[in-house]
């Protein structure tokens, strides 16, 4: 059903479809959500990213073989009490990074309790990524990779350790995504009516806690 | 009258002296109607402008004065009234008392000082214009007066520096005190009657000289107190000994020296008859001219009289050597006859006889010429002794009307006394008026008689004498009067105190207009020397452009064209302006500047973006120069100064008020109007927890970061806290490192804060809204301007764990979309584009995430006044706006990405508030009201989830 929703703006003929999809960054606070995004949306780092209030907004758009795929980045608010908006942020999307901190044990566990809820809420395809944010800082680190990885692999994620700071693996984690993302052939679907009412739908019902 | 100043503390925080109170303002229209009205007078040192308000709760003033070179006088006399003379206007006040005129003055006075003294810092630390060339400006600065000095010219200038503390000062220079006056007019009566002949200095001039030297310097005497006030006998003595003496000594010197030449008239041997003939001619011109000098003395008639006689009787004498003469040469005669009876009668002895004959014909001739001329000068004798008898008569006169004078004087103090006695205090002193009327034209009766008999310059210098005489007359008849009554002479005192004070106060005065002025010159120079240099500057750009012009236009002519090299460098330095350099980096609030060029090798971009940031320039240059600008910092102005000085504490709640927030807040204002908006919210909270409230939360906060010994939520809400430090601002140079000059102020605020809120702790968001206060207010009222915020601006439950609040208010968003934006409503319900996923952080940081700095500060100034509303307001305002592109927009993700991007179609503040304000009425604030409520209890019950 998620492989529907990619509406491509189909070019005739062309190897090329345009794809469009919403992708969610869920985490802890100060974890990196907003720089992993800005590393990858921008090509820029700041030290003391602002934090993110209610959740912003970007898009990128990367070129695979036969396809461009336009991410629409939603990249939510890490505090606590934002956490009740998140459904509202995540519900429809077809991809997610859970990010964590690699040097706060605290922030994995809450990572493991997104991954819970997105497979309990989100939509039942959607393609989830586990990024192990500031690598750079691995001296300090609290979180193994060989934790983390298992983890990831129990659960069917995509796994990263990734440093907006360094861009180490930024760009990757994405595009791991991209590829993982269903192209489904173009359909003519005009562009943007994304068929996203079902799951919200489910959600309505179930959101709830 | 019923004016009542009410003067009142110096508000603390502002560390200025401010007054206000009720006054009378005395216009004089047209024709000379004189109309007095009560208006509300309000000072305060932050504003060299003195305002006037229909009413001490006016927001709006009814006019203003400027202070910064203003001149303040007052006349003694009138009770309690002072003029503030402004750009040749002059604004005549009235207060009930002379004390509170001293305070007015002294606070008009200390107004205007720190004006220019602010004015003058402000000028010393403007910017200096580097030139293009790299030059350190202030090398340019000395190349310009090293070579071409541009003295001032010394010589012209402190004349008209004068004339012009004059003419603002004209009446005070004329009512430079009395007692100034008649001492320079005692001075001066004594010049003139020592040296008649020489034209006296006028007064006026001597006055205005007396301050400043040539130079322009002050004399040294300027500060000086003039000498105190004689006792008006002791000036009388003083007079009188001047009036006689003079003359005195004139005859004195006369009579010496006639004396002499009579000696030597008559010690000489009798040579010839012509010396002695011409001796007396003389004589007669010396009399002549001692008749003069006699004639232009009245006051010493016996002395003439002396003068006189003597006179005569030296002239009988000459007489009598004339005849003794005369019997010699007939002596003489015999003697040659003898001779020539007994000589041979030759030629030669014939010749000499007939030369005798001729020389004793010669003898007669003189002879029967002195005789007349000693007729002529018996006759003037004559007249001379009438002139005595004319002035012995008018001594006679003027003893006479001395006598009268003692007895009326006599006789009133009797009468005075009897009155006195009888209680009628009122109706005596009205008759001491009138009878020192009467004894005044008494006086002028002798005067009359004098200024006849007297001569031209006489008269002149009797009357010079008679003024200050009669003044000193009148006042020692006042005291003569008054010996016996204590009450009238302390009234005088009274007069000579004040006017003693006004004397000092406008000594102040002229030294303080003079530095004034000194400083104005000085930054006139300065500012000469900056246009120098700005045109220098024009200049070499211009020059260059030219250049560049050239090089592009004519690339065939090989003289035209530039080396390769030199077109990067007039890039590269023109990159170089003065705004781009250090300092201006960030703007005022520490904000940094957006605008930082990203070098392109493309000419026309970088032309495009110097042209886009010259625009930009010039922009906000005109509109700090528009005429609406000037008018909305002058309302600002006008309020502050009524709303610091009436009620330094709070703000009142007007719709005046509004209408002024609603225009935003001068920045140089924001932190005086946000305090006093604070304050307003949180001053009974305030008062019920006391002071030092905010030290104690504080305290706690610190006690128990050193203990380690808090609990686990709090210790989190800590981490949370020092974690968002250094990410709030990140814009901004006061907050964008761990160590920056806020970051430790913002801890204290949040910590403090979440000790005083428990129940919302720290939600992200709240570093947002204390970094905004910290831009403007100190720790503690930041602190206040946060509980403000929370607690009474934003309905409750905005920034509580579940955000219920914030969460409600999105609904009610979409329903005033729905009613205000019906299309916009529907386009995006057709998208199934869900408005909170934007509008949440709108509202819960009031737009600070979204808009530029310059725009939500001006929205939180309404914010803070009116609260919650103002935010639908501008979130509607903002759909309103982008309504159009969004509309345009058919896919979820354009709509998306439209509106994540709604703040780029914001140019500035005024557009928007437009909408916000005019466009999107009516907006009931109970409909939202009955909105909010109702979704709250609906996410309640459904356990809150969007």
């Amino acid at each position: 059903m998620a492989a529907r929703n990619a509406g491509g703006a189909a070019r005739p003929g062309g190897p090329n479809r345009t794809c469009q999809f919403k992708l969610v960054l869920l985490g802890e606070s100060a974890v990196g959500k907003s720089s992993l995004v800005l590393r990858f949306v921008k090509g820029q780092f700041h030290e003391y990213q602002e934090s993110t209030i209610g959740a912003a907004f970007l898009t990128q758009t990367v070129c695979l073989d036969d396809a461009t795929i336009k991410f629409e980045i939603w990249d939510t608010a890490g505090q606590e009490r934002y956490h009740s908006l998140a459904p509202m942020y995540y519900r429809g999307a077809q991809a997610a990074i859970v990010v964590y901190d690699i040097t706060n044990q605290e922030s994995f566990q809450k990572a493991k309790n997104w991954v819970k809820e997105l497979q309990r809420q989100a939509s039942p395809n959607i393609v989830m990524a586990l990024a192990g944010n500031k690598a750079d800082v691995a001296n300090k680190r609290t979180v193994e990779y060989e934790e983390a990885n298992a983890y990831a692999e129990d659960n069917a994620l995509l796994f990263m350790e990734t440093s907006a700071k360094t861009s180490m693996n930024v760009n990757d984690i994405f595009m791991a995504i991209a590829k993982k993302l269903p192209i489904g052939p173009a359909q003519g679907e005009p562009t943007g009516t994304v068929d996203m009412n079902q799951p919200q739908q489910q959600q309505k019902g179930s959101c709830c806690k | 009258m019923s004016a009542t100043a009410t003067i009142s503390p110096p508000a603390r925080e502002l560390r200025t002296s401010a007054i206000c109170g009720y006054l009378h303002r005395i216009e004089v229209r047209s024709i000379g109607l004189i109309t007095r009205r009560r208006y509300w007078f309000a000072l305060c040192d932050s504003t060299p402008y003195l305002y006037w308000y229909k009413d001490s709760d006016d927001i709006k003033c009814i006019g203003r004065v400027s202070l910064s070179g203003a001149a303040f006088t007052y006349d003694p006399k009138e009770k309690g009234r002072f003029e503030i003379h402004s750009n040749n206007e002059v604004i005549v006040l009235e207060c009930s008392s002379d004390k509170q005129r001293n305070e007015w003055m002294r606070a008009l006075q200390s107004t205007r000082k720190r004006s220019w003294k602010t004015t003058k810092s402000q000028s010393d630390s403007s910017l200096d214009i580097s030139s293009l060339t790299g030059r350190n400006s202030s090398a340019v600065l000395e190349e310009y007066s090293s070579p071409s000095p541009v003295p001032p010219p010394r010589s012209p200038k402190p004349k008209k520096r004068t004339q012009f503390a004059t003419e603002n000062l004209s009446e005070s220079a004329e009512s430079l005190n009395s007692s100034e006056n008649t001492q320079s007019i005692t001075e001066e009566l004594c010049e003139v009657t020592e040296e008649v002949e020489e034209p006296p200095t006028p007064t006026e001039e001597s006055s205005t000289e007396w301050y400043l030297n040539p130079n322009g310097q002050l004399n040294e005497r300027s500060l000086q107190m003039p000498k105190t006030i004689e006792s008006p006998e002791s000036v009388l003595k003083r007079l009188a000994d001047h009036s006689i003496e003079a003359p005195f000594r004139a005859i004195r010197r006369n009579l010496s020296s006639w004396r002499g030449s009579r000696q030597n008239t008559v010690d000489e041997p009798v040579v010839g008859s012509r010396v002695s003939c011409r001796q007396v001619v003389n004589l007669s011109t010396f009399s002549k001219f001692k008749k003069g000098t006699v004639s232009s003395v009245d006051l010493s008639p016996e002395e003439k009289v002396i003068e006189l006689s003597d006179k005569v009787s030296s002239l009988e004498e000459v007489v009598d050597s004339l005849r003794a003469a005369l019997l010699l040469a007939q002596r003489n005669n015999e003697a040659l006859k003898k001779i020539e009876d007994m000589g041979e009668n030759n030629e030669e002895m014939r010749e000499y006889l007939l030369e005798k004959e001729r020389q004793v014909t010669e003898l007669h001739i003189s002879n029967s010429m002195n005789a007349r001329r000693v007729r002529d000068l018996e006759d003037q004798n004559l007249k001379l002794e009438d002139t005595i008898n004319d002035l012995q008569q008018s001594v006679e006169a003027f003893r006479e009307s001395l006598r009268t004078k003692e007895e009326l004087i006599l006789r009133m103090c009797e009468e005075d006394h009897r009155e006195d006695l009888l209680g009628s205090i009122s109706e005596r002193s009205l008759n001491v008026s009138t009878d020192a009327n009467g004894i005044v034209s008494d006086v002028e009766v002798p005067e009359g008689i004098l200024v006849d008999v007297s001569s031209v310059d006489c008269e002149e210098a009797t009357r010079r004498l008679m003024r200050p005489f009669l003044l000193f007359m009148y006042v020692f008849i006042f005291r003569v009067l008054d010996e016996e009554n204590v009450r009238d002479i302390g009234e005088l005192q009274d007069l000579v105190d004040g006017y003693r004070t006004q004397n000092q106060f406008l000594n102040a005065e002229i030294v303080e207009l003079h530095a004034i002025i000194q400083s104005l010159e000085t930054r006139e120079k300065k500012l000469i020397r900056q246009n120098f240099d700005l045109e220098a500057c024009y200049y070499q750009l211009k020059s260059r452009y030219l250049m560049v012009l050239n090089h592009f236009k004519s690339p065939t002519k090989p003289g035209k064209i530039m080396e390769p090299g030199v077109l990067k460098e007039l890039l590269e330095e023109s990159a170089r302006t003065p705004r781009e350099s250090q300092q201006n980096l960030t703007d005022q609030l520490g904000f940094y500047n957006k605008d930082e060029f990203s070098t392109s090798d493309d000419l026309l971009d970088t032309a495009s973006f110097y042209m886009k940031k010259a625009g930009d320039i010039v922009e906000a240059t005109k509109l700090e120069q528009s005429e609406e600008y000037m008018k909305w910092l002058q309302s600002w102005d006008s309020f502050l100064v009524n709303n610091t000085v009436s009620r330094p504490v709070g703000i009142m709640s007007s719709p005046d008020l509004k209408t002024l927030i609603r225009t935003g807040v001068p920045p140089a204002y924001r932190g005086r109007v946000w305090k006093s908006i604070v304050t307003h919210w949180v001053k009974d909270k305030q008062a019920e927890l006391g002071n030092g409230y905010y030290q104690s939360m504080l305290k706690k906060a610190g006690t128990k970061k050193q203990d380690g010994s808090y609990d686990a939520a709090i210790k989190q809400v800590a981490i949370f806290i020092d974690l968002d430090l250094a990410r709030t601002l990140p814009t901004n140079k006061l907050f964008d490192e761990p160590d920056s000059a806020n970051i430790e102020k913002l801890r204290n605020v949040l910590y403090a804060f979440r000790y005083h809120n428990s129940h919302v702790g720290y939600c992200q968001g709240l570093n947002r809204l204390a970094a905004i206060a910290l831009l403007y207010l100190d720790e503690q009222d930041a602190f206040w301007f946060l509980v403000a915020c929370v607690e009474h601006l934003q309905p409750e439950g905005y920034y509580t764990s579940s955000l219920i609040g914030a969460v409600a208010d999105q609904k009610v968003l979409r329903d005033l979309v729905a009613e205000k934006l019906p299309k916009l409503a529907a386009h995006l319900r057709s998208l199934e584009v869900d408005l909170s996923l934007f509008a949440l952080c709108w509202f819960l940081t009031c737009f600070v995430d979204v808009l530029p700095h310059s725009i939500y500060l001006t929205i939180f100034d309404a914010f803070l006044y009116e609260g919650n509303k103002v935010l639908f307001r501008f979130a509607l305002a903002l759909l309103k706006i982008c309504e159009p592109h969004v509309l345009q927009c058919k896919t979820i993700g354009t709509v998306h990405q439209c509106l994540s991007k709604a703040q780029d179609h914001i140019t500035d503040f005024k557009s928007l508030a437009q909408v916000a304000f005019n466009e999107m009425n009516p907006f009931p604030q109970k409909a939202i009201e009955t909105k909010r409520q109702l979704y709250v209890t609906q996410l309640k019950d459904s356990g809150h989830c969007m």
